[in-house]
């Protein structure tokens, strides 16, 4: 015996160097699986818990996001009286797309959405509330070719949203008024931002 | 800084996680294949988290925790108690925790290692020293690659025993314990230090508090480092049962165990219970019976054929983990 590193465990070595090898991978891709299965589902539990989709972010407000992420949430400079302001929430997910959500004075629900995204992939629809598209046509916002629709909020409730690109980015306002006014509001949006 | 904090907080406790499936998984029995997959645990957090951002700084935008990331501690901050993300709070908590599991371990030791000189103890005995040289030289006749010590013998009472030494190995033993072990069980200690000797383990022991001081605000990193020393414990015992025999090393912890100010590593029991526990005498005697079954019904735990591998794999398999938690 040349130590204690000359174990006397011979008795203990059923298997062959490759099946134990086999069986090794097995075992760690199953547990690597299972941890991953298990720390996805945990990441879901904040977000379920405040409301929000998975990877979207609370901000304090359009200059917190600004500073934060470098996002420029615009202002429509025509808003609406019955809009209240400033917005109950602006959100964020991954750091390229962010919404600003305005309540209506009187019926305390949102019924102004102003969405902006960085980048040629769109608006994430993480910072928007799901619905469903009733109707859709092309339209032009200033310069920019866009897209009106008519869509159902999960409540049953009939929203318009106008949607476009511009140098780098995407923009969308989404409003419970009527088309008229939401065309006015998208056309007043500052294309730096304010 | 503080978000740092968290995320090693966070690798680091995931990685003992793993770390444990993975040795249960793999039933990994051998205390030194157990002590490689828990240095990996412990390192694997300090060594990635530095490399991940140098190699793929996209890991820390938003998008990536968003998208493709499986978990990120940044979206627990969406829950707020008090004005305060969970995220914030937890690590606030889990930090001071881990400050105070440095500080119950850091202090006694550098205590040990640094203050306490046994100059004034020495004392010179010549039967005394014969009949460790003898015992010693019965040792290294079963097993040549132990290493030869030099030896300090202690004029107290009270029981001591212990391997220390970076570079040179150094037996410290007093009276006391030579009092309390007839041969086979002097035989049985001393093989048992002199094995943490040949695996050089008073260096480890410095090392393992050099990664605990860089981390010691993360109490996983503390809780692996404490697993990580019984394990050197139980590979120490396995080497003294195999020399000497299991149940002179079981005597020798029972005569140790039972002197309330006994100083030796032959004393601490397994699962983590230390002095601090003392109070919970019951607790700590079954502690160190379950210490003893284990080198008796478990004298040769089996082997891995391909550690090596096996360690690589689980090396990869983390770093890959780890890779998608921000």
């Amino acid at each position: 015996m040349t130590g204690p590193t000359a174990v006397n465990s011979d008795v203990a070595r059923p298997r062959s160097a490759l099946t134990e090898t086999v069986r090794s991978m097995a075992s760690l891709v199953f547990a690597l699986v299972c941890f991953a299965i298990c720390l996805r589902l945990l990441d879901e539990l904040p977000a379920a818990a405040a409301g929000i989709a998975r990877g979207v972010r609370r901000v304090a407000s359009i200059e917190a996001l600004a500073a934060e992420t470098g996002l420029k949430l615009p202002v429509p400079a025509y808003f609406p009286d019955t809009i209240q302001w400033p917005p109950s929430d602006v959100i964020s997910y991954g750091g390229t797309s962010a919404s600003a959500w305005y309540r209506h004075r009187g019926e305390r629900t949102t019924w102004l959405i102003v969405a902006v995204a960085a980048g040629a992939g769109g608006v994430a629809p993480q910072v928007l509330p799901t619905a469903q598209v009733l109707q859709s046509e092309p339209i032009t916002v200033g310069t920019h070719a866009g897209v009106a629709e008519r869509i159902q909020d999960a409540d049953g409730a009939v929203w318009h949203q106008v949607s476009w690109s511009t140098n780098g980015g995407a923009r969308l306002v989404r409003y419970r008024g009527t088309l008229e006014e939401l065309m006015t509001l998208a056309g007043s949006l500052s294309e730096r931002g304010r | 800084m503080f978000a740092l904090a968290g995320l090693v907080i966070l690798h680091a406790t995931l990685s003992a996680l793993f770390a444990e499936v993975i040795m249960r998984l793999w039933r990994v029995q051998d205390p030194g294949e157990r002590a490689a997959l828990r240095w990996v645990s412990l390192l694997l957090p300090l060594i990635a988290i530095p490399l991940f951002a140098w190699l793929a700084p996209f890991r820390s935008s938003e998008t990536f925790a968003a998208t493709w990331a499986l978990f990120a501690g940044l979206h627990w901050n969406q829950v707020t108690v008090a004005g305060a993300g969970l995220a914030t709070i937890a690590t606030g908590l889990l930090g001071a925790a881990g400050l105070l599991l440095f500080l119950r371990d850091a202090w006694p030791f550098l205590a040990d290692r640094v203050g306490r000189s046994e100059d004034g103890d020495t004392i010179a005995d010549p039967a005394a020293t014969d009949r460790i040289a003898s015992a010693i030289a019965a040792i290294r006749a079963v097993d040549s690659g132990l290493p030869e010590p030099r030896i300090v013998l202690l004029s107290r009472n009270a029981p001591v025993l212990l391997c220390k030494g970076v570079d040179r190995p150094l037996i410290v033993i007093s009276r006391g314990t030579l009092d309390r072990l007839g041969p086979d069980e002097l035989r049985a200690a001393l093989t048992h230090e002199l094995a943490h000797a040949h695996y050089r383990d008073p260096l480890t022991g410095w090392l393992l508090m050099a990664v605990r001081t860089s981390a010691w605000f993360s109490p996983a990193t503390q809780i692996v480092a404490r697993q990580l020393v019984q394990e050197l414990e139980h590979r120490a015992d396995l080497a003294a049962a195999r020399t000497a025999g299991p149940e002179p090393l079981g005597r020798a912890i029972a005569a140790l165990s039972d002197a309330p100010d006994a100083d030796t590593d032959l004393r601490e029991a397994v699962g983590g219970l230390s002095r601090t526990y003392r109070f919970l005498d019951r607790a700590e005697r079954e502690a160190v019976g379950e210490r003893c079954d284990r080198v008796f019904h478990h004298p040769a735990p089996p082997t891995s054929r391909v550690p090596r591998l096996r360690l690589a794999i689980a090396v990869g398999g983390l770093a890959a983990l780890l890779f998608f938690i921000v």
